[in-house]
């Protein structure tokens, strides 16, 4: 078999086997590792022949088997109820990391009780060195204003610090209170969070 | 005002994830980067596959040792786009906790006599 023909049929079968990794671990990293894998077929390829790349495919699969059960263990954990950063009564709050943002992905319905919970989950965060934050209004029902003066205090502190918030996924509801309570002239807003990010990371 | 994290919380690290530091304590690489060198530098002896490596950088971002230093192209492979890594400070310090450690290790291990075997070098050390 020509050895492009074998690059690309390994291609082909290690980005079907990356399936085997949690959706959230391939959205953010199974480009990057279908990258590398190709380039060390390539490499394997050109110094050792088929019998490199067969080297290369037993490491791999040992590599994908113990490393795809571990990131599986790792999401079951990230989702569980204690692992939720903060709840509230009428809602929650939770954090993930994309690059080197904070992603706070608010549910239910921001009150006093929630804006609160939000402020203090920056004040955590900051405390390990994260600034940035955005925060996904997706599945969020309602924001009242004691809630709205709260994302203000959130905003001034992480500026204040150096840091940076944005909203995204605020839906027309929300967006309308947000223009009541003046929040839309001194906060960034976007549709999508792929945007937001994009946005903060200054590309 | 930014509270100051302890690098000692995060010893020990793996020698998986102290090759990688090592490798960007000398600056930005992407995976494949990371990769190859980690090899070249223990001589074959650690091999990352994809899976080890990305698991170690997601975990390195959330405590915040690693950032995403952009994407870009690299002139030695192909003309792909490829997402760039570098040490932030707190890395940095981990990285010399971590570097301090071992030595503290190794010169504990050198101070048993029994433990001094010139065909492994240690005695010479």
């Amino acid at each position: 078999m020509p050895s492009y023909l074998i690059l690309v049929a390994s291609d082909c079968i290690y980005r079907l086997l990356l399936r085997a990794y949690p959706a959230n671990f391939r959205r953010d990293y199974g480009r990057d590792m279908e990258q590398c894998f190709r380039d060390a077929c390539r490499d394997a390829c050109r110094r050792h022949g088929v019998l490199g790349v067969v080297g290369l495919w037993i490491s791999t699969l040992f590599d994908l088997a113990n490393t795809a059960v571990s990131e599986h263990i790792s999401e079951v954990t990230h989702m569980s109820p204690e692992n939720i950063v903060h709840q509230w009564s009428e809602g929650s709050v939770r954090e993930r990391l994309k690059g080197h943002i904070s992603i706070l992905e608010a549910d239910g319905y921001i009150n006093g009780h929630g804006g609160e919970a939000i402020l203090g989950v920056c004040e955590q965060l900051i405390k390990k060195e994260r600034q940035h934050f955005v925060l996904n209004m997706e599945k969020l029902r309602l924001v009242n204003s004691l809630g709205i003066s709260k994302l203000q205090e959130t905003l001034a502190m992480v500026r204040k610090l150096g840091g940076k918030v944005a909203f995204c996924g605020v839906s027309p509801t929300i967006t309308k209170t947000f223009g009541i309570m003046g929040l839309l002239d001194t906060a960034d807003i976007f549709d999508a969070e792929d945007q937001a990010v994009t946005s903060m990371e200054g590309k | 005002m930014k509270q100051k994290q302890d690098p000692h919380q995060q010893l020990p690290l793996t020698p998986a994830v102290f090759h990688i530091l090592l490798v960007l304590v000398d600056g930005e690489c992407h995976g494949y980067g990371v990769m190859q060198e980690v090899t070249a530098r223990s001589e074959g002896r650690v091999s990352l596959g994809p899976g080890t490596l990305y698991g170690a950088f997601k975990r390195l971002l959330a405590n915040g040792l690693i950032e995403e230093a952009g994407e870009r192209y690299d002139p030695k492979l192909s003309d792909e786009r490829r997402r760039y890594y570098r040490l932030t400070d707190f890395g940095l310090r981990v990285a010399q906790a971590e570097a301090q450690r071992l030595a503290q290790l190794v010169h504990l291990a050198q101070s048993k006599p029994g433990l001094l075997d010139p065909e492994l070098g240690l005695g010479g050390m």
